[in-house]
């Protein structure tokens, strides 16, 4: 399922909201259409968490998670933890980042195995991310840009990067990820993918703008024609399969 | 921590001597190793296979410049990478230390480079990258001096027979078409662990290594031969076999002590006392006068030793060098200090009085120590005067298919028939070591230019 | 892995180069090149991005259908034919949003002339987003729109002037007004003035008021002996207001005398002159009129109040100048300004190979008399005058030769001046008003007078150095005319011919003929 929301005239939908595998962050002060975007695909599934993170709405280039946990930024209010706390699951970590680059959801792309880092990322927070994320951790750039969070939007089904990523980082990448990754745009040529869309393994929300041809590519790339929750939980795979290209 | 301290001065490039295994068993004899030497060794000598990828990955996750205050020997950094990465526990042996603690706190990043480096490499696995350092095929041969053909075929005959060098695989068995009393299986088969293994009843060797003592194929009760450089003895008790173990007929030469003891525990092992007088000392240093009752003569001096597979990687990391290459400035001068050395040993073999057939054999594959020192031998002057001539091709297990290289016999009269007198294998691709071996025999009956006589004039064992 | 973006078919020049992504353009879904960080196909960006936004597709020029003149925001009217080259500039400046792209092309669509319509095609080069360039043509429509420009308003509207003012001088030629326009042109004194038209013996001023026209008479006056009369004409009354309307008409004269006439002083003048000769030149015209006495170099001033008081005709003016040859000068010494005495042997130009008749004058030219030299003069032993002044005259001591000026022969190059004047334009007074007669034959003959006149002022400017002081002189920018005078082979003959210093000339204005 793809859909389309704004959040404030935004089509930046992935500045105002995390969709992970196990839960949803969206900001507070959206319109009612926006979290209607979410709930009625995630509501009974995964819990969709009205949040701010450190005070600001821009919550998806604030955090980094997975099925697994989430990463905050040292910012984050203790307010804003605890409520995190209550409202996710419990199998999720959530944890605290002390992180010079604090704007974890620009510098880390992840999946529920694999996560990009910005290359600049400090030691320790690329071990929080393996541990509170059961990722590998692999230092990267997209197309030349170091915010890997901000130039790619991966899930457990695919990936869609920068637009200007060469062939050869494309099958470098894929490897890495184990997924299918493709060069792509949304909301109408915006190459800011990480920012434009937000996407787990049977749903992606994109900014309106985003055009027929772009949602194509993201229905396949991200396999989400017929993708349903029940579905991709019983699929998830707990090892990284070597199966390299 | 202690153990990778002590495997550390392995990894260092330092020019010694011996094989790693004997280095690190010698050193733990001599006091100087505390840790366990079969950890050491099986430590290194992985270490030493993924040397390459591991230096690659502390490089690119800049392990050594991150983690500068704990100052960790690049040595040990890759020992602690290794045990970290590549095996299958991926834990370091070892209690609280700095350094390991420094390496873990880097694995995140270690790990993400190594993906990166399979990645960029095309591979799973880095093992795909290593050349196989096993042999194809586990050759063992019967010891008929403890046992029959027959008997042993009995004793394996759990495993399917195969009658294809190809189709050889975990729970067959290959009777050798070439050398009779050999057998082929896979090596995953578990030889050393039987009986008859044990007890001396076979004697595993690889199938190149029988060639010479079968071209030799000296008759029992008739013949006496010297093996000029016996140690191990897997020669000399192949030729004890082939002799009956008839007494007094072989006379073992070695020079090296320790080898000497190797050499008579092979030969206690193998039951061929009987037969077999172990001489320690230099061969090149006997008077051929004081031999005049020997007829037979095996050589197989100290070679390169590039027909063997098994060493490779210790070899290689102890020198410094990733590939043999016959054109290294280095290898030439060792290639011709080898081959003079090879040459002078056998022509001082050829110049005993009574010798009628001599074998040279080398398990190497460079025609500087194989071709050419035949070439020179059989034109020396002296040895033509003594009537020394290549035995011809019929004679020299005349099926196999892989002769000497027909180039470098080009100014003969008669390269194809020249090079038909060399017997050559390939490591790997022939089943075994690479291997070289040419008889030359003199005396009436003998000589290329005379009519081929049947070869029934030696033992043999029924299969 | 699969590669999503090489599964389409029609990318098969794709596989051949390897190191370009693929990206799926955001509008169409076609796929192109990744590489140049474009994320819309060039047709797509073509179809949602007009560079020529903000510029009109439609737009009005206006046409003066009677002068078939276009107007040039903000108010210059300008001669174009279709699909000329000066109609696509006043098209294109008449674009707005044009600075904005680059013009890499303009020509015109041919339509018909009555359509009133003129399509221009243009293409321009613009960015449409940070890197892509792209290139646009279309199609500018302008409606022409008939209307009058303000000269033919004013020309077919009536009672626009009030005052009109008529300058007239009674001689036969127009030197005097072409030096008037000189004057006028550099003190800006016909700043006012509505209309100017040619009108024979003068030109006719027309004035919105009377009190321009009254400055306009008062500049005269500074400038020549000038007199003149007022006359109104009653246009409408209104007798219950008591207001009416009238046309003012100024009948200005200026004295019939002109530089180098020769004159015969009344008595009395002569005797109030510094009882000059009555027999003298006129050396120079301005508020006042200079005599010259050729005999003794005396001259004498008569302002033009005093001469209106008894005015007088000239004797002979220039076109009776007769050309003689000099043959010896003897300067006597006597010196007086630019003028030397000396006594001139000449003989006339025409009798050279027919008779010795040779001339012994005594003439005011000695400095400038060389033999060999031409001059002009008044042969008076051949003359016969018809004036009562010179009947008066004791004609028994008159010389018979009076040298006037010196003769320089100019080529026909010669003309071609390295200066140039500004000229006002006017319109001719219709004679009869029926057009067809334009190229009647006195109009032409008139046309060929007045270029003569015309290239004498020229002339008399070059020569005058007085006279140039009074006028601006502009450089003329045309290099083959300077090219062509700066030749060496300007004949040796003229080479002493005086020219105009190019330090005295001014830089060319813009717009050398002015609007009326």
């Amino acid at each position: 399922m793809a859909t389309r929301a704004q959040f404030e005239n935004s089509n930046e939908v992935g500045v105002f909201s995390k969709l992970t595998n196990s839960y949803c962050l969206v900001a507070l002060g959206g319109s009612e259409n926006f979290y209607s975007a979410f709930e009625a695909e995630l509501g009974d599934v995964i819990p969709v968490v009205h949040t701010t993170i450190a005070g600001t709405k821009i919550i998806g280039r604030m955090v980094a998670g997975n099925r697994r946990g989430l990463l905050v930024p040292s910012q984050t209010t203790d307010q804003e933890l605890m409520h995190l706390r209550n409202s996710l699951p419990d199998s999720v970590k959530i944890q605290r980042v002390e992180e010079r680059l604090s704007a974890l959801g620009n510098v880390i792309c992840c999946n529920d195995y694999v996560a990009l880092v910005h290359p600049d990322i400090e030691r320790e927070t690329e071990e929080i991310i393996a541990d509170t994320l059961g990722v590998e951790v692999f230092r990267q750039t997209i197309a030349g840009n170091v915010l890997v969070g901000s130039y790619c939007c991966i899930s457990n089904q695919g990936g869609l990067v920068h637009p200007q990523t060469p062939i050869q980082d494309q099958e470098e990448l894929s490897s890495l990820l184990q997924v299918p990754l493709v060069a792509g745009t949304v909301n109408r040529g915006s190459p800011v993918i990480g920012a434009g869309m937000v996407v787990n393994d049977w749903l992606s929300v994109t900014g309106l703008a985003t055009t027929a041809p772009e949602l194509s590519v993201i229905e396949s790339i991200f396999k989400l024609q017929d993708a349903q929750p029940d579905a991709i939980s019983g699929s998830l795979r707990d090892t990284l399969i070597e199966t390299y290209s | 921590m202690l153990l990778y301290k002590e495997s550390s001065q392995f990894i260092e490039n330092k020019s010694r001597h011996g094989s790693l295994q004997n280095q690190i068993f010698g050193m733990y004899k001599h006091k100087k190793l505390k840790s366990n030497p079969k950890h050491v060794f099986a430590l290194v000598s992985s270490t030493l296979k993924y040397l390459k990828f591991i230096k690659e990955i502390i490089k690119k996750s800049c392990l050594l410049k991150v983690e500068r205050k704990s100052k960790i020997p690049p040595a040990v950094a890759i020992l602690l990478v290794h045990d970290l990465l590549f095996t299958r526990s991926g834990r370091i042996q070892s209690r609280q230390h700095p350094w390991k603690e420094a390496v873990i706190r880097n694995q995140t990043r270690l790990r993400a480079e190594m993906t990166k480096l399979k990645l960029k490499l095309h591979v799973q696995s880095f093992d795909e990258l290593i050349e196989e350092d096993k042999t194809p095929i586990r050759w063992f041969r019967a010891n008929t001096v403890r046992s029959s053909c027959e008997q042993i075929a009995k004793e394996f005959n759990e495993l399917e027979r195969v009658y294809d060098i190809k189709s050889i695989k975990k729970g067959t068995i290959y009777y050798d078409q070439y050398i009779p009393n050999l057998f082929g299986v896979d090596p995953l088969e578990k030889i050393t662990s039987s009986a008859a293994y044990k007890q001396g009843r076979i004697i595993i060797q690889d199938r190149s290594s029988c060639f010479p003592a079968y071209i030799l194929n000296p008759k029992p009760g008739v013949d006496k031969v010297i093996d000029a450089c016996s140690a191990p003895g897997n020669k000399t008790t192949h030729l004890a076999s082939i002799l009956r173990n008839t007494p007094n007929s072989i006379i073992a030469f070695e020079k090296d002590d320790h080898r000497v003891k190797t050499l008579e525990k092979m030969c206690k092992m193998a039951g061929a006392l009987g037969c077999i007088e172990i001489r320690h000392g230099d061969f090149t240093q006997t008077k051929p006068e004081d031999f005049t009752d020997v007829t037979g003569m095996l050589v197989d001096p100290s070679c390169s030793g590039s027909g063997i597979f098994g060493r490779a990687y210790e070899d290689n990391a102890q020198k410094g060098r990733d590939v043999e290459d016959s054109n290294d400035p280095y290898n030439k001068t060792r290639l011709e200090k080898l081959s003079n050395f090879q040459f002078t040993i056998v022509k001082h073999a050829m110049l005993f009085p009574g010798l009628r057939k001599l074998v040279y054999s080398t398990c190497s594959i460079y025609p500087e120590e194989d071709e050419r020192v035949a070439i020179r031998l059989i034109e020396d002057e002296d040895l033509k005067k003594r009537g020394w001539k290549f035995s011809p091709r019929e004679r020299v297990i005349p099926d196999w298919p892989r002769r000497g290289r027909v180039e470098e016999f080009k100014s003969f009269d008669d390269p194809d028939r020249c090079a038909g007198a060399c017997v050559r294998s390939l490591p790997k691709v022939d089943g075994g070591i690479g291997f070289f071996a040419v008889c030359f025999e003199r005396g009436p009956t003998v000589g290329l230019d005379l009519e081929t006589k049947p070869k029934d004039d030696g033992l043999h064992l029924e299969q | 892995m699969p590669n999503y973006t090489q599964l389409d078919p029609m990318e098969q020049n794709q596989q051949q180069d390897q190191n370009r992504a693929t990206v799926l353009c955001c509008n169409c879904g076609v796929p192109m090149d990744g590489s140049t960080g474009l994320t819309m196909c060039y047709d797509c960006i073509k179809q949602n991005v007009d560079i020529t936004q903000g510029i009109p597709r439609e737009m009005s020029l206006s046409y003066c259908r009677n002068c078939e003149r276009f107007l040039q925001p903000p108010s210059q009217w300008i001669h174009a034919q279709l699909e000329s080259r000066e109609l696509l500039a006043i098209c294109l400046r008449r674009l707005k949003g044009l600075n904005n792209v680059r013009l890499i092309d303009a020509s015109f669509l041919w339509t018909e002339p009555h359509s009133m319509r003129l399509r221009v095609k243009l293409t321009v080069q613009g960015e449409a987003f940070n890197n892509v360039i792209l290139q646009q043509t279309f199609v500018v429509e302008f409606v022409v729109n008939a209307m009058q420009c303000p000269d033919c308003a004013k020309s077919y509207t009536a009672h626009t002037w009030n005052t009109s003012v008529q300058i007239r001088q009674k001689v036969s030629h127009k030197r005097t007004f072409l030096y008037l326009e000189q004057l006028i042109l550099k003190h800006n004194a016909h700043a006012d003035t509505i209309a100017i038209k040619e009108t024979k013996d003068g030109l006719d001023f027309y004035y919105a008021k009377q009190n321009h026209a009254m400055r306009m008479i008062d500049f005269l006056r500074g400038c020549v002996p000038i007199k003149y009369k007022k006359s109104e004409r009653l246009i409408t009354e209104d007798s219950h207001s008591g207001t009416a309307k009238y046309k003012f008409t100024y009948s200005v004269e200026i004295a019939p005398i002109c530089k180098d006439d020769l004159v015969v002083l009344p008595k009395g003048f002569a005797k109030s002159m510094g009882n000059i000769s009555r027999f003298v030149l006129c050396s120079k015209v301005a508020n006042l009129i200079r005599f010259l006495d050729p005999l003794t170099m005396q001259t004498a001033d008569l302002p033009g109040s005093v001469y209106w008081r008894a005015p007088f005709n000239s004797l002979s003016d220039m076109s009776q100048l007769v050309e003689f040859m000099v043959l010896d000068v003897e300067p006597t010494g006597e010196q007086r300004g630019k003028y030397m005495m000396a006594d001139v042997t000449v003989a006339r130009s025409s009798d050279m190979g027919v008779n010795d008749q040779e001339y012994y004058v005594r003439s005011h030219l000695g400095a400038i008399l060389h033999p060999g030299d031409s001059v002009l003069g008044y042969f008076l032993a051949n003359s016969n005058f018809n004036s009562a002044l010179y009947d008066s005259l004791d004609t028994e001591n008159l010389p018979d030769v009076v040298l006037v000026k010196k003769y320089y022969k100019r080529s026909n190059k010669r003309k071609r001046r390295n200066w140039k004047l500004k000229r006002m334009a006017r319109e001719k007074e219709e004679i009869g008003g029926d057009r067809s007669g334009r190229f009647s034959k006195t109009e032409q003959q008139e046309e060929e007078k007045a270029e003569r006149d015309y290239e004498i002022f020229l002339e008399d400017l070059e020569e005058d150095k007085e006279l140039r002081q009074s006028v601006n002189m502009y450089k003329a920018n045309d290099t083959t005319n300077a090219a062509v005078s700066s030749a060496p082979e300007s004949d040796s003959e003229d080479s002493d011919a005086p020219e105009v210093n190019v330090d005295e000339l001014l830089d060319e204005l813009d717009n050398m003929t002015l609007a009326k």
